[in-house]
Order: structure tokens, then sequence, then C-alpha cells
């Protein structure tokens, strides 16, 4: 009998069982250790934290930007009116359809995703302590670069960044290091491995869109059967499952986004915000508290062409933020 | 020790599984760093290398993990981040989604105390869940008591255990 039997010692087994060690990648590190070199002595680097855990709620794929979409449907609530949630997602659901924008020519699409969170807990030499007063914000950052045509990579690039909020902070920084800057990723047609530190951080978007119709009811059902049973009718984890597949469809089928909306208009307990402010830009939010926990999601679109702005997640001390920007380039790195 | 190519023999016989463990713990990146360094360390230290002390695989992961400390302080983010959302979006069959899912949900519940043991702790508690090492060759690789390794294993399945039945998501939601 194990002192972790009662534990669940097959849980703690299950997490990242599926990482694997690429040959080529051994072979290189057998070649360099053990090829007699002059003088070699094994670095205690100070690596500034190898590997960027990024946490995003799917990621975002090329999409219909503002400024080259058609004119979205006349939202039908008056500006100083709050519409409804039924209004609102009925109104986007229409605006999505007729609007398909793509890039021009040789443009790349250029998505980033700034994902952040205040820490209250410090790491310093062999042990994490919990502090009264905010730590460090975490900043990951994910940019992913759409190209023009299938015939070229999809480019990521993930970048993790420790900001110091107190004096303990800046010394761990200055110490250690607070930043880290993945080498660019690329993979045909967005289907990049997962992201070192977390297995949900990008859902690549042939997967994402499997077996998903733009049948509003099919898609809620498939929502409810694919969450926890615990959580399988708490509308923030509803809301957040769109949200995922809204971000890994940005690009695709118009009516798929549309019946998504009209699903979330469906979800009992969302509610709607207008005038909602996320890192600077203001949108119209869908809000659904959990049922389960003090958490509540907050997904804010862009009340003139619904696109998704970015997420907000309350109900920890501080509040974890995501935003989307965009912006057509000439090239990726 | 006379052998020649005892540290190839060793890096044939462990370093992928060696790998497995780093990644899973910090990530590839690394992962990478710290198995070169971890049979750099074995070149150099061959001769120190006692099979009568310590299995070859426990000495390996005492280096590892020795080198691994390096970076705890990011290898603690990842379970941080790890643990930040509770809510998991699966991909997958709707004959397994339901069993899958509550599993994920189970596994981030997990993640979040053991983003807060400290170094030592979670060396112990991952060479035996991860590593699959015994109390006597856990106690080899971290040069300290089985006594110790024992006491350890223990703390850490009360402070899971505690962590784990003021935030479950395995009740049922009526």
């Amino acid at each position: 009998m194990t002192q972790l039997d009662d534990l669940d010692l097959e849980v703690l087994r299950s997490i990242n069982s599926d990482v694997t060690a690429d040959p080529r990648t051994l072979a290189d590190i057998r070649q360099q250790v053990l090829t007699p070199k002059p003088s070699r002595r094994p670095g205690w680097l100070t690596l500034a934290a190898a590997g960027a855990a990024l946490v995003a709620i799917g990621s975002a794929t090329a999409l219909a930007l503002p400024h080259l979409s058609a004119p979205a449907a006349t939202p039908s609530a008056i500006a100083s009116e709050q519409p409804s949630v039924a209004q609102f997602t009925a109104d986007a659901a229409r605006a999505i359809t007729l609007s398909a924008s793509k890039p021009q020519g040789t443009q790349w699409v250029k998505i980033t995703l700034v994902n952040e969170w205040t820490n209250y807990t410090n790491a310093v030499g062999d042990k994490v302590t919990k502090t009264d007063h905010p730590h460090t914000i975490t900043r990951i950052t994910e940019t992913v670069y759409v190209p023009p045509s299938n015939s070229k990579r999809w480019v990521r690039v993930l970048d993790w960044r420790d900001i110091p909020l107190s004096a303990d902070a800046t010394k761990m920084c200055a110490d250690d290091g607070c930043h880290t800057r993945l080498k660019p990723q690329r993979a045909r047609q967005g289907n990049f491995p997962v992201s070192e530190f977390d297995a949900t951080s990008w859902e690549p978007p042939r997967t994402a869109l499997a077996g998903l119709t733009a049948d509003p009811t099919a898609l809620l059902a498939k929502a409810r059967s694919e969450l926890p049973a615990a959580i399988r009718n708490d509308p923030s984890a509803q809301l957040a499952w769109f949200a995922g597949k809204m971000g890994n469809t940005w690009v695709a089928d118009a009516d798929l986004r549309a019946a998504m909306f009209t699903a979330i208009g469906a979800i009992d307990g969302v509610r709607l915000q207008t005038g909602v402010t996320i890192k600077g830009h203001t949108g119209t939010a869908l809000i659904a508290a959990s049922t389960h926990s003090n958490n509540a999601y907050q997904l804010v679109f862009d009340p003139k062409d619904y696109r998704l702005i970015g997420w907000r997640i309350t109900g920890d001390r501080a509040p974890t933020e995501a935003l989307y920007e965009s912006e057509l380039v000439s090239s990726a790195p | 020790m006379s052998n020649p190519n005892l540290v190839a023999e060793l890096f044939d016989t462990h370093a992928a599984e060696l790998y497995r463990y780093l990644a899973r713990r910090a990530g590839h990146t690394v992962a990478e760093e710290v198995l070169s360094q971890t049979f750099l360390v074995a070149v150099e230290q061959q001769h120190r290398y006692d099979p009568n002390r310590a299995s070859a695989r426990a000495w390996l992961y005492g280096i590892a993990v020795n080198l691994l400390r390096h970076h705890y302080r990011s290898e603690t983010r990842k379970w941080q981040a790890y643990a930040r959302y509770p809510l998991e979006l699966v991909d997958d069959t709707a004959d397994v989604a339901t069993s899958r899912a509550d599993a994920t949900a189970a596994q981030r519940s997990l993640a979040r105390p053991i983003a807060e043991l400290n170094e030592a702790d979670r060396d112990v508690l991952l060479l035996y869940a991860w590593a699959d090492l015994s109390y006597a060759e856990i106690a080899a690789a971290l040069h300290i008591p089985v006594g110790t390794v024992r006491s350890r294993l223990h703390r850490v399945r009360t402070q899971l255990r505690v962590a784990l039945s003021d935030d479950s998501v395995q009740e049922t939601v009526s």
C-alpha cells in the first residue's frame, strides 16, 4: 500500500503523460555530450525561464479585420439602451454572414493575443510563498502570423514576461531574469504543437472545427458533452467553450460563426453589459457567472463588427485579462 | 568504473526516459538543456559512480533533479499556468469525452497545490509518481534518508488532499 493510493495516483501520473522525446533531439544531445571537446564544462546557465506557458483558451487565427469587413448589419438596439443577449447575438449572427474578409495579395495577418494575470506568490530559492501584495504580473504574448496562401506555413512566436510589482520581485528578476521569448515555430495550416507548458494552449484549427456544424442546437449539445460532468451546465464553462472555438474559427465558415453566436444567445445565465473596457478597448461583454466557483467569465466583443476583442475572468484576487489585436503585415519572422 | 563506454550506454538506456521526465516538469526547452548538462556531469563524474550505492537510474535522476532546481521558478510558473483555467476544452469523440473531461478537471485541481510545493517536496513527489523510483532510489538520488522520503511523501499527500477537498470539481452538481 503506497502512501499516495487514496490521492488517485493515476490522475497525477496522467498529467503530461503524452510528452515524448524527439529522437533527433536525443541524437543531437548524444553527439554533443559524447563527442570529446577541449575543456568543456557543464554550464550552470542562468537561462531565463526557458519555455513559456501560454494558457490561452483557443488561439486566434486570421480574422475579419474591422476596417476590411463589409458593413455590419445595424444593431437593432438604440445606442443609449442596452440590447438583450438575444438581440446582440442575433445581430452578430446576421453581421457575420455578411462579411468574409481576407488579407489581400501577399499580406499576412498578424494576430496578437496578450494574456495577463497578477501573481500573489513568490518562488524564491526552493520555496513558494504566498504574498499579501501583488508580486508580479505575468504577461504571455502569443503572436500568430497567418500567411496569404496555403503554400506558406503559419508562424507562431511565444513570449513570457514577468513584470515585477514589488522590491522582492524586482530583485528576483534582476537575479534570474523575467523574460523568455521562444524562437518562431512554423506549421502548416496553423497545426502547431501544443505549447510547452499547457495542453490546451493551442487547438489546431482543423481539430477545433472537427465535428462542428452550423446548427446552434447541435453546438450547444456538443459544448455540454465536452465539459466535465460537474460543470456541464455551468454557463461560464459553456461560454468559455464557445470562446475557444470562436478564436480558432476566426477566418472560417461565416455560417458556423453565426451559429455560434446564436447558440451563445441560448445559454441560460448569460447577460450582456455594454461599455466594458478591457485594456483600453471598449466593447460589449457577454458575461456568465460560474455556478461552481467564484469566477465569472466575460467575452468582450466589438459592438460594430462583433469581432472578439478579448476576455476577462474575475473572481480571483485580480482578474485575468486577454486581448486580441490584429493587423496586416508584409512579412512574418 | 572501468567501462569506457559507460556514459554512452547509460545515455542509450536512460536518456529518453529522463528527457520525458524533465519535459513533463519544465517543458522541452529546459529538458534539452538539463538533459545535456546531466550527461556532461555524468561524463565528468563517472569515476565517482558506485553501482553498489545507487542504481544508474537513481544516479542520473539525482543529477538531473539537482540541475532542474535552477529552473524551479519557471517550472512553478508552468504549474501555476496549468492550474489557472478551470475550464477544459476537450477535443475528442463523444464516447470518451466525458471521462477525459472529468480526468482533465482532476488534473488541473492537482496542479495548483503542486505549484505551491517547495522544491524538495516536489522532487520527491514527482520522482515517485512520474519516474517510478522506489523510496530507496529516491533517497539515493536526493542524498537523503529513506525515512525522510517517506515523511515528505506523507506530508505532500496531506497537503494535496487538503487542497483537493477545498477545490474539488468532482462533486455532483444537481
